[in-house]
């Protein structure tokens, strides 16, 4: 119902983007080979920088978690990490590296890696203490206790944050692009239609980015998450 | 396995107060024997657990274990918790073998161990379930085969059954009392219930209202099973909860105090109470 008000509030003004004609654009983009190979080029960069928050948030995460004297002195350094929009890393990473596409990897890690380093650590720190008491007793110690008691109960956590991760790094992936301009990618095709001034065109490309976001955080980290889940216990 | 308590004081720091928890706690368990410990909520039962599972240190006061001062936790005494305190992502049967997989045990020494402490407690259909789809007795009894697949010479049994339904609690008790007799433990089970204690121990031990003291201590000769309703026991159940109500009744004065502090805070009521300001 609300579609069709909209479809036909479009036809009489220029200012209302007409939705059939969006998904008729993204249907048509999505099978141009050009924008296909721009759209890889973009998903391989996210995927490079998303290993690398994979590694380093969980790895710093666990560090911070294990060793209360690490918290004291990072903490809040990763928390300030945490809170830092992605995009704001594009002018040191052009910076770093120059106009290429290892500046928009950067920015991915950056952009993302807090997120999954603080929910790691606090995930390790919420570990329920009777746990740790009864692998105590059971006679777990130090490093057995970390690795099979405490690093398990904070998986949950850490899936929570790689989720989230996936989208802070998609918008920094795209903030870098868009800003970088001349790299090949998504970013670069949406600030060329951008110059056209086509209203459809931009909105075809917005509703392309949103939908592929999507589109992985529902086949792959809803999954995951679903099956820590239910294995966990904690739905 | 034959523990001994000598003076055993233990004090918390809470917010900058100092409160004392067990106050020259001194008692012992013979070889073999099934000491029952009854006592208000609060007054440090758990505490105790944990002294004697080396879990926490004595303030004051010494715990002995075959004559040696506990250093620290071992597999020669496991606990089962009230909470069971299974690890979620792991099976029944990954959760019995978890103290052997510490130990370092092979993986068929551990399976075929696991299986064996599983079937003690009746769950063999259940070995490849996850903690939540269980319910709270069955989580109980993988609870105590986890703790008897490290063949501990004691069992420390803090509030084990006190989630449980009535029935399910009857059943968990005859079951636990067929372990008992097959591998002549020595088990240490606390308890706020008089009638589990009775039912199930040799010895019935009472504790105080904070700090924690013994006060007094019942051997029950009679055969088991024992059934709750039998007249001997009716008339020692009686005497401990005599002796325990003085103690609760302590603890609910306590409470009260507490709340006369809170209640006359706000300045509007002053002294005139409710009434004064209508």
């Amino acid at each position: 119902m609300a579609i069709a008000a909209w479809e036909g509030l479009s036809r009489v003004s220029p200012w209302v983007p007409s939705v059939l004609g969006i998904f008729r654009l993204v249907a048509l983009n999505l099978t141009d080979i050009r924008i296909l190979t721009a759209l890889t080029s973009s998903l391989q960069r996210m995927a490079i920088g998303f290993i690398g928050v994979f590694m380093l948030g969980i790895g710093t995460g666990l560090l911070l978690g294990r060793f209360r004297l690490l918290d004291d002195v990072f903490g809040t350094l990763a928390m300030a990490l945490h809170a830092m929009p992605g995009a704001a890393w594009v002018p040191l990473a052009i910076l770093l590296f120059g106009l290429n596409q290892w500046a928009v990897i950067f920015t991915v890690l950056l952009g993302a890696t807090g997120i999954v380093m603080v929910s790691t650590s606090t995930g390790i720190k919420e570990v329920p203490p009777i746990l740790l008491r009864a692998a105590q007793t059971m006679g777990a110690r130090g490093t057995k206790i970390f690795w099979h008691v405490v690093v398990p109960s904070a998986i949950p956590r850490i899936v929570d944050g790689l989720r989230l991760a996936w989208a802070f790094g998609w918008r920094a992936l795209m903030a870098g692009e868009l800003m970088i301009g001349s790299l090949h990618g998504m970013g670069e095709v949406l600030n060329r239609v951008a110059k056209q001034r086509d209203l459809h065109q931009i909105l075809a490309f917005m509703t392309i980015i949103a939908a592929i976001s999507l589109a992985v955080d529902h086949l792959i980290f809803r999954r995951l998450e679903n099956l820590v889940r239910t294995r966990w216990g904690t739905a | 396995m034959q523990v001994a308590l000598e003076r055993v004081s233990k004090q918390f720091s809470h917010n900058g107060d100092r409160i004392h928890v067990l106050e020259e706690v001194s008692f012992t368990i013979a070889e073999g024997e099934f000491v029952c410990l009854v006592g208000p909520s609060g007054c440090g039962k758990s505490t105790l657990i944990h002294l004697i599972a080396g879990l926490e240190r004595p303030s004051s006061g010494r715990v002995l274990i075959d004559g040696q001062p506990v250093a620290g936790p071992g597999t020669d005494r496991v606990v089962v918790f009230q909470e069971a305190a299974l690890f979620p992502w792991l099976t029944v049967q990954e959760n019995v073998e978890f103290g052997l997989k510490m130990g370092g045990a092979p993986p068929e020494e551990r399976r075929r161990k696991a299986l064996e402490a599983v079937r003690m407690v009746h769950l063999s259909r259940f070995v490849d379930f996850y903690p939540h789809q269980l319910s709270g007795g069955m989580k109980q009894r993988v609870a105590i085969a986890r703790a008897l697949v490290m063949d501990p010479k004691l069992l420390l049994m803090d509030e084990p059954f006190a989630s449980v339904d009535a029935q399910t609690r009857h059943l968990l008790h005859e079951e636990l009392l067929e372990i008992w007799g097959k591998t002549h433990k020595t088990i240490f089970f606390v308890t706020h219930n008089v009638r589990e204690a009775t039912v199930l121990g040799d010895k019935v031990l009472t504790l105080s209202a904070r700090p924690g003291r013994i006060k007094n201590g019942y051997r029950i000769h009679l055969p088991r099973p024992r059934r709750e309703s039998d007249p001997h026991l009716i008339v020692i159940q009686q005497r401990i909860l005599l002796s325990l109500q003085e103690e609760i009744a302590k603890v609910v004065k306590n409470e009260d105090l507490d709340y006369l502090v809170e209640k006359d805070k706000p300045m509007v009521f002053g002294n005139s109470g409710v009434g004064g300001a209508l």
